[in-house]
């Protein structure tokens, strides 16, 4: 019983705590490696679950775990608790670069909830960028962001950002998508239509290009008309006014309102047609940039 | 001394190095936590775990149980708590399951159920608060008034009882009635006076149109055809006038209920 | 030989991060492509299904009818959710008594006006209107 002495009590518990820490420190590795597998495979519930409780028994750093479950959350479509770890990931980092990570990710959940306005304030406040990659993504969102908004020339200096250097082409071809956006408004403006279908019933529906829409409601007014104009005639003007002018009216103004609403909606189909082309192009930017190194 | 210490200290070592975070303590600190952060989805796994390790495991199953009760999953807490007790008596359900079943039905609008619970289950014998409100959520108040242990009642409750009592319900014969002979009076009569108004001018202007017409020339079709109208009209004012007295009684009633609701369903 | 070795490795660890980079940004890309979608258009044939008798089909053609040809080109007035020509099919098919349908009917168009008392009835919030389904 020589060796109980002092110091080696001492050396056994240092041993014994080092021990314990280590095989305590390399389960968690492990559930973390299980969680990284899952979660690159596509498997966000489990990864969710198992990052969590990496986080809950103690797992360091964080902020990284924090990360990763809103991932899981955001690809699960679950914006909600998505955002809940995003902010927790911001708060519980001292990295700047997870900072911005954690924001990023945060205001491209709300941008999927369509909240740009708030999505944007996030952004505007990322402070540092770590990396290219990085910072065209947050051109990106901010391009959508600012698109969303409907603020076509800041969208466009954002979304041109995000674009590298070595892809001219994709530069000036959303050049041209803005440019050919800027006249949608232009070429289908909604007060136009309504007046027009006031002068004309049918005529704004004509100029938004729904075709049906305008001999349905110059169908319809006309038979109005038709009908005020018979019944003034058999029984009497008062019956006129008083049965048939208030149905006129209201389908007079409403085929007004439903030309002015066409137009609203002809320029979003528009819009939204830019912006899928410009999606394309942002895409095969990234894309293309890869192939020409390798 | 020194060989006890140096045992306490092998085995320590030994307890913590067979740590397992998938074991049945771990699972269930774990699903503790995550329940209480609201991600009942993943804490479900975890509870199911530890039900699965320890199948006598009460706890795990109350949580399971609440979980499902919080995500309204109706069928799927009964068939846990079948799991649990290996049948399906409930009035042999103890009180933590049973309070949690009681606020199952009751999110679930079954009063009649919850009732009736309540009765065939002994282990609620002295809860006086649960028995009183559901004889509130079926609105029995006279019943209520007549409970013998009102006195051990909450306050809040014991007014619900009052205003349930104190109700003045009003005739849907009367609004009918009425509105048979003055178009639009049955709605005035269930506090709707503005739709009343309209019912009389629509009722009323119909009408006279039609009159005006046929008047004129009785051979046209159009006299004819609001004649039609008024009829309908008039026939659709004295069963709205009906049924507006019958919602405004039922209104009436359901506030109270979903005052009595909100105040079992919330977590005192 | 060694910058070769020193070109290649900067060549080989180029390419792992601009591909880490690329798939990043074309995953983003994926997920917002139908942002600006526009919601479908409700089909109002749906409603006017599962006709058992002259009754409840002839109100499905009519109502197939209005709501393409004259309700289209109305303004927006009902105040309710359903609206009232869609709680009149609802009630024409559901409702076995066919009086009691029309009376209901009937009264539901008389209480469609602007003057609505805030309060009576609950608000849908996806329309932000009166809802009053026929369960009602």
């Amino acid at each position: 019983m020589n060796w109980l002495t002092k110091p080696g009590l001492t050396f056994l518990a240092i041993i014994n705590f080092v021990f314990i820490h280590s095989s305590f420190c390399q389960n968690l590795d492990e559930i973390v490696r299980f969680s990284n597998l899952q979660f690159d495979k596509g498997n966000f519930e489990l990864a969710a679950n198992e990052y969590n409780r990496a986080l809950f028994f103690g797992y360091q750093p964080q902020d990284q775990l924090c990360l990763k479950i809103a991932k899981c959350y955001l690809n699960q479509n679950n914006l909600e608790q998505s955002a809940i770890f995003f902010d927790r990931a911001f708060y519980s980092s001292t990295s700047d670069s997870i900072k911005t990570e954690a924001i990023l990710g945060k205001s491209f959940s709300l941008i999927l909830g369509k909240d740009f306005m708030y999505a944007l304030s996030e952004l505007i406040n990322i402070d540092s960028i770590n990396s290219d990659e990085q910072s065209s993504r947050l051109n990106f969102l901010k391009g959508i962001a600012y698109f969303g908004l409907n603020e076509d020339s800041l969208a466009e200096s954002s979304f041109k950002k995000c674009l590298t250097e070595l892809s001219v082409k994709n530069y000036f071809a959303i050049e041209n998508e803005f440019i050919r956006l800027r006249k949608i408004d232009k070429r289908y403006n909604p007060k136009t239509a309504w007046f027009l279908s006031l002068i004309i019933p049918g005529a704004g529906q004509l100029y938004s290009g729904e075709i049906k829409d305008a001999i349905n409601s110059a169908t319809l007014l006309g038979g109005l008309i038709y009908l005020t104009v018979s019944f003034a005639a058999k029984y009497s003007i008062v019956e006129a006014m008083f049965i048939i002018l208030p149905w006129f009216q209201r389908y007079y103004i409403g085929g007004a309102n439903k030309a002015e609403r066409l137009t609203l909606e002809k320029q979003k189909i528009k819009r939204n047609r830019h912006y899928k082309t410009i999606l394309q192009q942002i895409e095969a930017s990234s894309q293309r940039n890869y192939i020409n190194i390798e | 001394m020194k060989t006890k210490v140096l045992i306490i200290l092998l085995l320590s070592s030994f307890n913590l190095y067979s740590q397992d975070f998938y074991d049945h303590t771990n699972s269930y600190k774990f699903g503790e936590y995550l329940y209480n952060s609201n991600q009942f989805g993943l804490a479900v796994r975890e509870f199911e775990r530890c039900v699965f390790l320890k199948p006598n495991d009460r706890e795990s199953f109350l949580y399971l149980f609440k979980i499902y009760r919080k995500t309204n999953a109706f069928d799927q807490a009964i068939a846990s708590y079948q799991h649990y007790s290996g049948n399906l008596y409930f009035d042999q359900m103890d009180i933590d399951f049973g309070t949690e079943y009681f606020k199952l039905l009751v999110e679930n609008r079954k009063y009649g159920d919850a009732f009736s619970f309540l009765k065939s289950n002994t282990s609620f014998n002295d809860k006086s608060d649960f028995k009183f409100a559901t004889i509130l959520l079926n609105k029995n108040w006279v019943e209520a008034e007549s409970f013998k242990n009102i006195k051990q009642v909450n306050n809040s409750l014991a007014a619900i009882a009052r205003q349930g009592n104190a109700l003045k319900k009003k005739s849907p014969v009367v609004a009918g009635l009425i509105s048979a002979i003055i178009p639009g009076s049955g709605k005035v009569y269930a506090g709707r006076w503005k739709d009343g108004i309209i019912s009389f001018i629509m009722t009323t202007t119909t009408a006279f149109i039609a009159y005006r017409g046929y008047n004129k020339n009785p051979q046209n079709f159009y006299p004819w055809g609001m004649g039609t109208l008024a009829v309908i009209y008039y026939s659709g004012n004295i069963y709205g006038s009906t049924q507006a007295v019958l919602k405004y009684n039922k209104d009436k009633e359901d506030e109270l209920v979903n005052k009595t609701r909100a105040y079992i369903l919330s977590d005192h | 030989m060694k910058n070769i070795l020193v070109f290649l490795i900067v060549i080989m660890s180029n390419i792992i991060i601009v591909n880490k980079s690329a798939a990043q940004l074309s995953n983003y890309v994926h997920r917002v492509d139908s942002l600006f979608e526009l919601p479908q258009k409700t089909n109002y044939a749906v409603f006017a299904k599962g006709n058992k008798n002259e009754i409840e089909s002839t109100s499905s053609v009519i109502f197939v009818f209005y709501k393409n040809f004259i309700s289209s080109q109305d303004i927006d007035a009902c105040v309710f959710t359903p609206s009232c020509s869609v709680y009149a099919i609802e009630c024409i098919h559901h409702e076995k008594n066919k009086l009691i349908a029309f009376m209901k009917i009937s009264d539901r168009v008389m209480r469609c006006h602007p003057l609505v008392s805030p309060g009576l009835y609950k608000i849908d919030l996806k329309t932000g209107k009166n809802f009053d389904p026929i369960e009602n």
